[in-house]
């Protein structure tokens, strides 16, 4: 399956017809899609709250290991977020036009991705109604927070990514809101026309537009870079071999945006499948995603040599130990299934005519996204399982709980993804408008 | 443009005599210093950290020019050619690694103790043997990269040609295929080079940061430090890159006005923001080695930013005792030179597209790196300790500066040289 060239409609109402077909009645395939999705969801809370009425004996979480599946997946979803602002703000700053088919896949993702990453933390805590005593305020208990704590700086750094990716979701959907809500005739033309915000397309709104994109895309762009820096400094602040490595920062945001652009890969194929945007969604863009992928792929590989190396450098024995472990002991399945992946899978990408077969893509886009869930639990379980005293060394495997918790967090952000198909128009019209005419002209 | 090309020029007479005379004070500043007995560890001292300065910055230059390939840059016009003909130094810099394999006895440590744990890594034959070998693939391939980049420029050059150039020129262009086929295929080729002259520095340049730097204080170790090395290199030759755009800017010699403010704007923009992930690589090392808190890693911040490094003192009176040790004040200079100034005035687009201002800061930020360099090797080789007992330690000295000098002419003539050889390599007035 190659991907299409071909053009894109000559009129700019062509256009719209095209992108705003998703928004018309729905196949007996998406609604089975939604029900499947939302069946898995409700698993995944059952699962919740039988674990919240037992307490947490029934996950695999023991000494000495404390952290498992569910700060593993916390990590991976906030990683699948930045694919979104890397498109939106920093391609835009760029000027990299051939981000305008596909930043509004992206920013969607985002959004889910971070809301359902934030879920985590909070079904990690052993007493998950107790979530607001993680925030700042003044109060009668007498409590305060503690600012030294990296997992504090979470809640400030994914919290402020979760407003500004909304922010941008927002304010990018206003001119094809106001496109939407004059063509559809049944109960969503009330949505829009608040979600519209009064737009009437003048010119004096489109320039107050352009200004805020820009400045949100500024905004933007330090948290592409801030975010998953802090979430690595959960690890790397720690005196934990395996954890407490310097490159950590700039190997997690490599690894954020290697993931995120696998998963929009992921959904943007069969969407560009079933909806008919071959048109839209073309060669130019799987090929740029694919360089993108490779960069980012490098960059991860050498992240794991150098970290490898250094170990072995350092003539540390509880690093050397520590890296052993990875490659040899209880999870060597997963360290290399974690390579094999991020690194291995990606070298065909090397040649164009991979990139731009959407077959191929796609399978490698999958392969990422297991292999960067194992990045994770790789780094997560070698080195809690065994620090520094043998004594203290353990095991963890998740339980059935756990394990449905994660898949109902990927039908989660499947779920939500699909119904926004249904609502909002997957591709931002103006700018494939805008897109259109320089090609043109 | 062709016409032009086939007549190859002499070095403009004024500055290459000032890029020789430079030269020369340095080799006269190096021989000088290497012959007497005192002051023989400190030149091959100097000599490295100015070798680590110009080698990374130089193959930095041929990452630039490949970064525009890679990234289908469409604003830079002959602003790539000056990168190339920066690139061209790659050469130099090998020839000059040899005289670090002379001085390593007085170098590095390990040349004659083994580092307990690292006896195998630090095996003298073994550590310059692939440090040669990295150096030998990494300007084989920046110069066979710079090969493909210029070739089609060569053709019109091999007719008119006389004497040696003539030959130079047929052996370059064995092949010829026609100035448009030869043009299609270096941009194919040049593409596919591009991605590894790329993937070769962040390596090979990593390998040196380790061997050359890294392992002057054997017991220190960093995972990000080889990373943060070779992205200096890349950073401090777009600055230097800058420098030059704007020097060429006026030169009857080169295609006039082709520094325009679109393009300072956007040469700015390239300081502005690598500099922020310059110190984002900076801070992501210092911060976790500070929370840590593990004498290991510890000792090579404080022998660069004082003891106070761990303690609160960021309220006057202890900066001022902060900035009375040594190395503190070079080492906060290197951050006001790379990144403060940086961000602060290119911030607004104004002083981005005003060449005072943009050349000021690049001045500063290539300073900086040579500074910074300066600070990453001295500290290891004359602690603190040392120099509190009375060792003389200054970037300013006599050898300091006449090394520094001589490396800046040789760069130069280097530059000025490859624009004469390869006729495409710099844009022309009437091109």
């Amino acid at each position: 399956m190659a991907a299409a060239t071909e053009p894109l409609p000559a009129s700019p109402d062509a256009i719209n017809d095209d992108i705003l077909r998703v928004l018309e009645p729905p196949s007996k395939t998406y609604v089975l899609g939604v029900l499947f999705c939302g069946a898995l969801v409700a698993c995944g809370v059952s699962a919740f709250l039988y674990q919240v009425y037992w307490g947490f004996g029934v996950t695999g979480l023991n000494h000495p290991v404390m952290w498992g599946l569910y700060i593993t997946t916390f990590v991976f979803w906030v990683g699948i977020a930045h694919a979104g602002t890397l498109i939106s703000a920093i391609l835009f700053l760029f000027r990299a036009k051939w981000r305008n088919a596909v930043n509004r896949g992206a920013e969607a993702l985002t959004v889910f991705s971070v809301l359902t990453a934030a879920l985590f933390p909070l079904l990690h805590l052993g007493r998950a109604w107790k979530f607001y005593f993680i925030l700042p305020y003044p109060n009668q208990r007498g409590l305060w927070v503690n600012f030294k704590s990296p997992l504090l700086w979470d809640v400030f750094a994914i919290g402020t990514y979760t407003i500004i990716s909304i922010l941008f979701f927002i304010v990018g959907l206003i001119p094809d809101i106001g496109a939407a809500r004059d063509r559809v005739r049944d109960w969503r033309r009330h949505l829009y026309r608040v979600l519209a915000m009064g737009w009437r397309g003048t010119s004096e709104q489109w320039r107050a537009h352009s200004r805020s994109v820009l400045h949100l895309s500024g905004l933007a762009t330090p948290l592409v870079l801030s975010v998953h820096s802090v979430v690595s400094w959960d690890f790397a602040t720690s005196v934990v071999p395996g954890w407490h490595t310097t490159i950590f920062a700039p190997y997690f945001v490599a690894g954020a945006i290697f993931s995120g652009i696998a998963m929009v890969i992921t959904i943007l194929i069969p969407v560009r499948q079933a909806f008919g945007l071959q048109a839209y969604l073309r060669d130019v863009h799987f090929d740029n995603m694919g360089k993108l992928i490779l960069i980012t792929s490098s960059i991860v590989g050498y992240a794991y040599g150098m970290e490898y190396f250094m170990a072995w450098y350092s003539a540390n024995p509880y690093e050397q130990m520590s890296f052993w472990y990875r490659g040899f002991g209880h999870y060597w399945w997963a360290t290399w299934t974690m390579i094999i992946c991020n690194v291995i899978v990606p070298l065909p990408l090397w040649f164009k005519r991979m990139r731009v077969n959407l077959a191929f893509m796609w399978i490698v886009s999958i392969f990422i996204n297991i292999g960067m869930w194992f990045e994770r639990f790789v780094i997560i379980m070698t080195s809690l399982s065994h620090e520094y005293d043998p004594a203290a060394w353990g095991y963890y495997f998740p339980s059935w709980v756990e394990w449905t918790i994660l898949v109902a967090s990927v039908a989660f952000v499947l779920f939500l993804f699909l119904i926004f198909l249904r609502m909002f128009p997957v591709i931002a019209i103006q700018e494939v408008k805008e897109l259109h005419y320089e090609e043109a002209h | 443009m062709s016409n032009d090309l086939a007549e190859p020029r002499s070095l403009p007479r004024v500055p290459a005599a000032i890029f020789a005379a430079l030269a020369a004070l340095g080799a006269i500043a190096f021989f000088a210093g290497v012959l007497a007995e005192d002051t023989s560890a400190r030149t091959y001292r100097v000599f490295l950290h100015n070798w680590l300065m110009w080698a990374a910055l130089a193959n930095g230059a041929v990452c630039v020019s490949a970064a525009f390939r890679l990234t289908n840059a469409g604003w830079q016009g002959p602003i790539q050619r000056i990168a190339e003909s920066m690139g061209g130094f790659v050469a130099i810099s090998f020839l000059l690694y040899w005289v670090i394999y002379l001085g390593r006895h007085e170098l590095f440590e390990w040349v004659h103790h083994p580092v307990a744990g690292k006896e195998f890594w630090f095996e003298p034959g073994f550590t310059f043997l692939r440090d040669s070998l990295a150096l030998v693939w990494v300007t084989f391939v920046s110069l066979f990269y710079l090969y493909i980049s210029l070739r089609p420029t060569l053709g019109a050059a091999r007719e008119a040609a006389t004497g040696w150039r003539k030959s130079l020129y047929g052996f370059w262009t064995a092949g010829w295929r026609g100035e448009e086929v030869e043009r299609d295929f270096a941009e194919r080729r040049g593409r596919k080079m591009a991605a590894v002259v790329a993937l070769s520095h962040a390596i090979c340049y990593s390998l040196i940061a380790i061997d050359f730097i890294m392992s002057l204080a054997p017991e220190w170790i960093s995972t990000m430090f080889p990373a943060y090395f070779a992205w200096g290199g890349f950073l401090s030759s777009i600055s230097l890159l800058t420098i030059v755009c704007l020097a060429l800017r006026n030169s009857p010699e080169v295609v006039p006005g082709f520094l325009t403010a679109n393009r300072r704007h956007d040469l700015g923009k390239l300081i502005f923001a690598f500099s922020i992930f310059w110190m984002y690589l900076f801070w992501s090392q210092y911060f976790v080695i500070w929370y840590a808190n593990i004498p290991e890693e510890t000792g090579f911040i404080v022998a660069r930013l004082g003891t106070q490094f761990l303690q609160d003192t960021w309220y006057m009176g202890g900066f001022m005792q902060r900035i009375a040790e040594p190395y503190v004040t070079w080492t906060l200079l290197v951050w006001l030179l790379v990144w403060v100034l940086p961000f602060w005035v290119l911030l607004g687009q104004r002083p981005k597209k005003t060449p005072a201002i943009l050349g000021t800061i690049a001045v500063g930020s290539v300073l900086g790196f040579w500074l910074e360099r300066y600070i990453l090797v001295t500290p290891s080789l004359v602690p603190p300790s040392e120099v509190l007992a009375g060792a003389a330690i200054t970037p300013l000295g006599w050898i300091e500066l006449g090394i520094g000098a001589g490396f800046v002419g040789l760069f130069f003539l280097s530059f000025l040289g490859f624009g004469r050889v390869f006729p495409g390599a710099i844009p022309r007035a009437g091109g």
